[in-house]
């Protein structure tokens, strides 16, 4: 078991309200799984996956990560933001060797170098974040977060600001660095409102009801690798999923 | 809820003491009964400045906004308008306005010319920016429905400008303000310009050493200060939201203490009746194409007759001058070396306090929601009425009080701008490094420090500014009849209008400090500027 999410609630206090965001939230992740965490916009899924990597604290509950508490700055988590957030004042190597430094780990230009070839930004290393559309962008994030070699990957939303055909790319490229056992990650957790891109990449899909956030269903995807979209064994999942969403 | 109350206690403590006083002692100190005379004509030569400045604004925005050939000449010289020491010009406006207007009115032209120099650029610019950021679709709407002339300029000409005034008409207050109590102060040092007002209040009362009466004239300032804060800009901000064409619509201007409902339509009607003369106007010189044409050329023959009296005016000085220097130009120089060592020590000390402060009060809830109002205050409060304090303590040591005064003059905008900086920095960069274990020295030198690059540019710009301008009240200072002076570039402007009267000395003086302000801006703060657009700018 690699992470372990008990008994995780959330609520949010305003001046004359409060609103419960997460209800009690139960599950585990082992260390192959591929997660897509679905649910309505306004679930919480969002909330639920700053509080996994440890960015948020939960009101009760706890997140274990081996069988100790989560730190946001476990080096054994990374995390893919929905916007980037890559710093525009440093190179895209920069960027990745900003992490590593703070880490202190050696080698860092020999490790940043072979993140920027495996998501495919080699030629771009001195290149500032400004100059790059927003497929690069995010493989600038990609590679910073596989940079720390995590076992655990979380991310936000990845694709959810790009075009169609970039998004598509990378996701594949990414199933292929989380299916190859010599490279990062071992297990990915994604945040997603796209029942397609969840069904088409992940091998569990869990479901948050609207607000508050409760696990509704926490489902196998057995599917074959690789996922065909106009199979219609594939749509028949998606519908399952849609089935319990609605 | 609760910062604001505290505001109310401040306040409300501020007006009591200040009563009290005025009751119970009046017997010893005869010159309270003057203090609300003081404080009519100190607000007075604010309103007619201000009034003066929004006229020159309308118009001078205006016409550089519509007319391409004239915003070509226009708005580089409003630049360096805007980047000349306004204080540097006091002594040579007093030294002008007395030529021709002897005696009191001279000099208080000179003090209402002084505030309007520090109103004004401002409210141009924000007339121009508004007519020129005019969304195109809105432009194209009114073309194409037919809307012209007079009804454009009520429909939307004015309309547009009205978010920007009032915005840079608060800026252009404090910035008033600030002058105001600044020459009010020089002209006390004088003595033979005297100006009744706070601010030659302030350091009859400080130099003759009654510290309480001289607090009493600052918190009726402050009062005055937050009462208008209070019933007049932020009221009037909320009222000129409904004119942005801003569509996503979630810029309130924030809570100042509470909101005083002022009823919209007092605003309304202000503006509509300013706005329906100034659209008559409008149409009395358009009805005639006759009389159009006649306006345009009268116009262009008085720009010319002005740019060539200017200049003709201002050659015959220069050759004057320079045929016949006078010895202490030499030091000028020098003077300015000094003055800028200076500006140099405060600046650095106000580096240091001031990064780590802002990151503080930017960080921590607790100290923001109890230190923001109350430094929202002491900033609208015009620094330099605390001058006269810092001279009484620090006389014998002029060269420290200089640069105290100095750091009083900068270290707000540092502040401020540093504060907003850190604010704005997005909360996913924060949590890359969080997530990253990016911290301690390390998190300083990479995230923090770069983001806060751009608010340290500006911040720095106009703290540099203020500097400039502090050192005419901090090089020169005359106490109890004594003059008490350490050599700089704001001292030779001082003696060459006060203790030994010397107009070719002031000119000079002057120039040499808007030409080494002007190489400043172009050498060091543009190209910073413009690397704080490109590469330290954060897209959000």
């Amino acid at each position: 078991m690699l992470l372990e999410i008990r008994n995780v609630s959330k609520t949010y206090e305003s001046e004359s309200n409060k609103i419960l965001a997460l209800d009690n939230i139960n599950f585990t992740v082992e260390d192959n799984d591929f997660i897509c965490i679905v649910g309505p916009s306004g679930c919480g899924k969002s909330t639920l996956l700053r509080i996994i990597v440890g960015l948020e604290k939960p009101n009760s509950g706890e997140v274990f990560f081996r069988g100790e508490a989560i730190e946001p700055d476990n080096p054994k988590v990374a995390m893919v933001f929905q916007n980037f957030a890559i710093f525009p004042w440093l190179t895209v190597q920069e960027n990745i060797e900003l992490v590593l430094e703070s880490l202190n780990r050696p080698d860092e230009k020999k490790i940043a170098c072979k993140y920027i070839r495996a998501v495919g930004l080699d030629g771009f290393e001195k290149v500032y974040p400004r100059e790059l559309s927003g497929g690069m962008k995010q493989r600038v994030g990609f590679a910073r977060a596989l940079a720390v070699e995590p076992v655990l990957l979380c991310m936000d939303e990845p694709f959810s600001s790009l075009d169609a055909l970039t998004s598509q790319n990378l996701k594949d490229e990414l199933l292929m660095l989380w299916a190859d056992a010599s490279m990062p990650p071992d297990a990915v957790i994604m945040v997603t409102h796209n029942v397609e891109e969840a069904v088409y990449m992940a091998n569990r899909i869990i479901i948050l009801s609207p607000r508050p956030g409760k696990v509704m269903a926490d489902m196998r995807i057995e599917l074959k690798r690789p996922r065909n979209r106009k199979d219609p064994e594939f749509y028949r999942w998606v519908d399952k999923v849609y089935s319990l969403i609605v | 809820m609760r910062k604001g109350y505290f505001i109310l206690w401040i306040i409300l403590f501020l007006i009591s003491a200040t009563i009290a006083f005025y009751f119970f002692d009046f017997v010893d100190f005869p010159e309270l009964k003057l203090v609300p005379y003081y404080a009519a004509s100190s607000f007075l030569r604010m309103v007619i400045a201000y009034f003066f400045a929004l006229i020159f604004a309308l118009g001078y925005g205006y016409t550089a906004a519509t007319n391409k050939k004239a915003g070509k000449m226009m708005l580089p010289l409003l630049d360096i308008l805007q980047s000349v020491p306004i204080l540097g010009f006091f002594p040579a406006a007093v030294l002008f306005f007395i030529a021709y207007f002897p005696g009191r009115t001279g000099i208080e032209a000179a003090a209402v010319f002084l505030i309007f120099t520090s109103m004004a650029w401002n409210l141009a610019f924000g007339v121009y920016e508004s007519l020129t950021s005019i969304p195109r679709d809105l432009i194209e709407a009114a073309d194409s429905f037919g809307i012209h002339r007079w009804q454009r300029l009520e429909s939307l000409t004015l309309p547009a400008c009205v978010p920007k005034l009032v915005y840079n008409s608060i800026i252009s207050w404090s910035a008033g303000w600030f002058f105001l109590v600044a020459s009010e102060i020089i002209s006390a040092g004088s003595g033979s310009y005297r100006l009744p007002g706070l601010g030659s209040f302030f350091v009859d009362t400080a130099y003759s050493g009654k510290i309480a009466l001289m607090l009493i004239g600052l918190s009726t300032l402050i009062i005055i200060i937050l009462l208008l804060e209070l019933f007049i800009w932020k009221p009037m901000q909320s009222w000129a939201d409904k004119y942005n064409y801003d569509y996503s619509g979630e810029k309130s201007p924030g809570e100042f203490i509470f909101n005083i409902k002022i009823p919209k339509y007092m605003f309304r009607l202000i503006f509509e009746t300013f706005s329906n003369i100034l659209i008559n106007i409008y149409i009395i010189f358009h009805r005639h194409e006759l009389m159009k044409r006649f306006l345009k050329i009268v116009s262009y023959l008085l720009l010319i007759l002005a740019f060539s009296y200017i200049l003709y005016f201002f050659v015959i000085l220069l050759v004057r001058i320079l045929l016949n220097m006078p010895e202490e130009a030499y030091s000028i120089p020098l003077a300015i070396v000094y003055s800028f060592i200076r500006l140099f020590v405060a600046y650095i000390i106000c580096i240091l306090w001031t990064i780590p402060a802002a990151v503080y009060i930017a960080r921590n809830k607790k100290a923001s929601a109890y230190l923001m109002p109350v430094m929202e205050v002491s900033a609208s409060i015009p620094a330099i009425a605390f001058f006269p304090v810092i001279v009484i303590v620090f006389i014998r040591h002029l060269d420290i009080a200089s640069v105290i005064l100095i750091l009083m003059g900068m270290q707000w905008y540092l502040l401020f701008n540093l504060i907003a900086g850190v604010r704005s920095i997005p909360k996913d960069l924060e949590n890359v490094a969080a997530s990253f274990g990016i911290k301690g020295f390390f998190y300083w030198k990479k995230v923090l420090l770069p983001s806060m690059f751009p608010s340290f540019v500006t911040g720095s710009i106009t703290a540099w500014g203020g500097g400039w301008n502090t050192l005419i009240v901090a090089e020169y200072i005359v106490l109890k009849g004594t003059e008490h002076h350490i050599f700089g570039i704001g001292y030779l402007l001082d003696k060459a209008t006060f203790s030994t009267p010397d107009p070719d000395m002031v000119i000079l003086s002057v120039i040499s400090m808007v030409i080494t302000i002007i190489l400043l801006n172009k050498v060091i703060w543009q190209p910073l500027y413009r690397k704080a657009l490109t590469k330290y700018k954060i897209e959000v």
